[in-house]
């Protein structure tokens, strides 16, 4: 089965570019393959100009690429603080840099109170803002979300938006974010781009994808959301 | 209290266990502190089981090889050169002309258990479950076959006697105290950390630039060092040894003594090695026939690893983390937790869950 089929966009250093589309659209297996963590029969992905198709996840991390997954995938047994300073050893930080990092990310996430907790033991709203947590102590150029904002509750959305244009505008971070929630993807997307049965259906700006009558009758139907679940 | 006093806290309970171990140890006769002697060794090697298994989450069935490994380097190297050619007269000239110190023979030890290791671990350190207990499995086999066969190396087959006794119970405590040190400023490393993030979830490791292959390869190699250190140590104790006493029957009961203390931490690796080692003491002595107050018992030959296999058993069923729950004794929060009262535990995670939005 082919999940992805001439699928082409880029992300530039600085900019949201939301990808929607509905279950099984390919999302996932997107982000995958840009991550290394599944190869492309066919293709190539270039960052910063350098074809890094058959680099390893853990070259293209310590290269600047970072990735949140979409559930889970926590070190569990580690407290949160661990959680996030073992992701700035893993691309080269010393032990206090690290620790420095993860203070830092710490109180970015609102997560200060969890420091010591089990990353077992967190809900899911709090384990998603972790798993962001842990991919920015990697110091990114690039972040691949994958669903970031699942579990999030109403009131802490906004802050989460807030840190997500922070990560355009203060730090530069290209962001691909996979969300359902389309109210947030155009709230902060600068473009959007939409799979549907691995291919791209549309891409373009925010708010004329959203208006695109294609997308609308295909994915919105008149709801603010698409899909209910993640990727199977 | 600052989070780097708290780790050299919990390095405290297992340091003092071990020199309790000792301390006990010389209050009573000469044959039991002999036996408190082997426990002692049993930690170092449970130990270094720990700082692979542990830390990286992968079973290996191997580690009693670089035992081996370093019993026979220090036994054969540590016999006068004098009697070598009468006992092994197959021996390679620089092995049968050269003889060692006690404590250079540890040295060597550890540097060949982890020379092995690191050889071996190079093509092992990729494989996972199933396939790296297999694996490691195949290696302990091949050592076993080697040293049984290869009278070039050793006394092949044949019972490796005369060596010098140097192993007593303050010997096997700092021997102990050591791979309690080591094994806790691994855990503690960058590298260690590392492995560590990967035993929770390999995936989420690799995407934080994690190269598994070679902190498994480091912590493989490092396991390997103090096993044959821990070798070196058992050989100097009984001063005479086979090949068998370094295979399945030691590879069971130290993975027993790793299991039913808690894999996960060095707390756990020495309370289990120092409780599994006792029992195992004892029902010897109860399958020789031995009085306990009025009542005597006569085990029947072989209750003593049956008993040890249900016990194992038992624990995996029934407190899979082992009876430390694979945590590190924390004396802040162990205070903490005498002064509070049980009625404050933490609360529930579900308390504090975001409500639907």
């Amino acid at each position: 089965m082919q999940a992805l089929s001439d699928v082409s966009f880029e992300l530039g250093r600085g900019e949201i570019v939301g990808l929607i589309g509905p279950n099984g659209a390919g999302k996932t297996t997107l982000v995958n393959i840009m991550s290394g963590f599944d190869a492309p029969d066919t293709g190539r992905i270039e960052m910063e100009g350098e074809d890094i198709t058959s680099w390893k996840p853990t070259k293209r991390a310590t290269a600047g690429l970072a990735r949140t997954f979409q559930q889970g995938h926590l070190f569990a047994g580690m407290n949160v603080r661990e959680n996030i300073a073992v992701a700035a050893l893993g691309v080269g930080a010393r032990g206090r840099a690290a620790g420095r990092r993860a203070a830092e990310l710490l109180t970015l996430l609102d997560l200060e109170h969890r420091a010591d907790s089990e990353a077992r033991s967190l809900p899911h709203g709090e384990a998603s803002k972790l798993g962001v947590a842990r991919a920015l102590a990697t110091d990114p150029n690039y972040l691949l979300m994958d669903e970031p904002a699942a579990g999030l509750s109403e009131p802490e959305v906004p802050p989460f938006v807030e840190i997500l244009n922070s990560l355009r505008s203060d730090h530069g971070i290209g962001v691909l974010l996979i969300d359902h929630n389309i109210e947030l993807i155009v709230e902060v997307c600068d473009r959007i781009v939409v799979l549907d049965q691995g291919r791209v259906l549309v891409a373009g700006a925010a708010r004329e994808v959203r208006d695109n009558p294609a997308v609308a009758a295909a994915y919105l139907g008149g709801s603010s959301v698409i899909g209910e679940a993640g990727d199977a | 209290m600052s989070a780097a006093r708290e780790k050299v806290l919990q390095l405290l309970p297992p340091l003092l266990l071990i020199v309790l171990i000792g301390l006990v140890g010389t209050t009573v006769s000469a044959g039991t502190k002999t036996e408190f002697t082997g426990v002692l060794v049993n930690i170092a090697i449970v130990i270094a089981l720990y700082v692979f298994i542990g830390n990286s989450g992968v079973i290996s069935f191997g580690q009693i090889a670089f035992v081996a490994i370093g019993a026979f380097a220090a036994g054969v190297m540590t016999i006068p050169s004098e009697v070598k050619p009468t006992l092994m007269p197959e021996l390679f000239p620089f092995i049968a002309n050269h003889s060692i110190s006690s404590f250079e023979s540890l040295i060597l030890a550890s540097l060949l258990g982890a020379f092995i290791a690191f050889v071996a671990g190079i093509a092992l350190m990729r494989l996972n479950g199933l396939a790296a207990g297999i694996a490691t499995f195949a290696v302990l086999e091949i050592v076993h076959n080697v040293l049984r066969f290869w009278e070039k190396i050793g006394p092949g087959a044949k019972s490796l006697a005369l060596i010098p006794e140097t192993t007593g119970l303050w010997e096997a405590v700092l021997g102990a105290l050591f791979c309690a040190v080591i094994a806790f400023l691994y855990q503690h490393s960058r590298s260690g950390r590392l492995l560590r993030a990967a035993r929770e979830d390999a995936p989420a490791a690799r995407a934080i630039g994690v190269n598994i292959h070679l902190h498994r390869l480091f912590a493989f190699t490092l396991s390997g060092a103090l096993a044959g250190l821990a070798g070196g140590l058992l050989v100097h104790q009984i001063g005479s040894i086979t090949t068998e006493q370094v295979f399945l029957q030691l590879t069971f009961i130290t993975l027993a003594m790793l299991v039913v203390g808690g894999m996960g931490s060095l707390w756990g690796a020495v309370v289990g090695g120092a409780l599994v080692s006792f029992l195992n003491v004892y029902l010897l002595k109860l399958e020789a026939g031995a009085s306990v107050g009025p009542i005597h018992i006569d085990l029947p030959n072989g209750s003593t690893l049956l008993i040890i296999g249900v016990v194992m058993a038992s624990i995996v069923i029934l407190r899979p983390q082992g009876i430390t729950g694979s945590r590190e004794l924390s004396p802040r929060r162990w205070l903490g937790r005498r002064r509070r009262g049980a009625s404050t535990s933490p609360p529930p995670p579900v308390a504090d869950a975001p409500k639907a939005g």
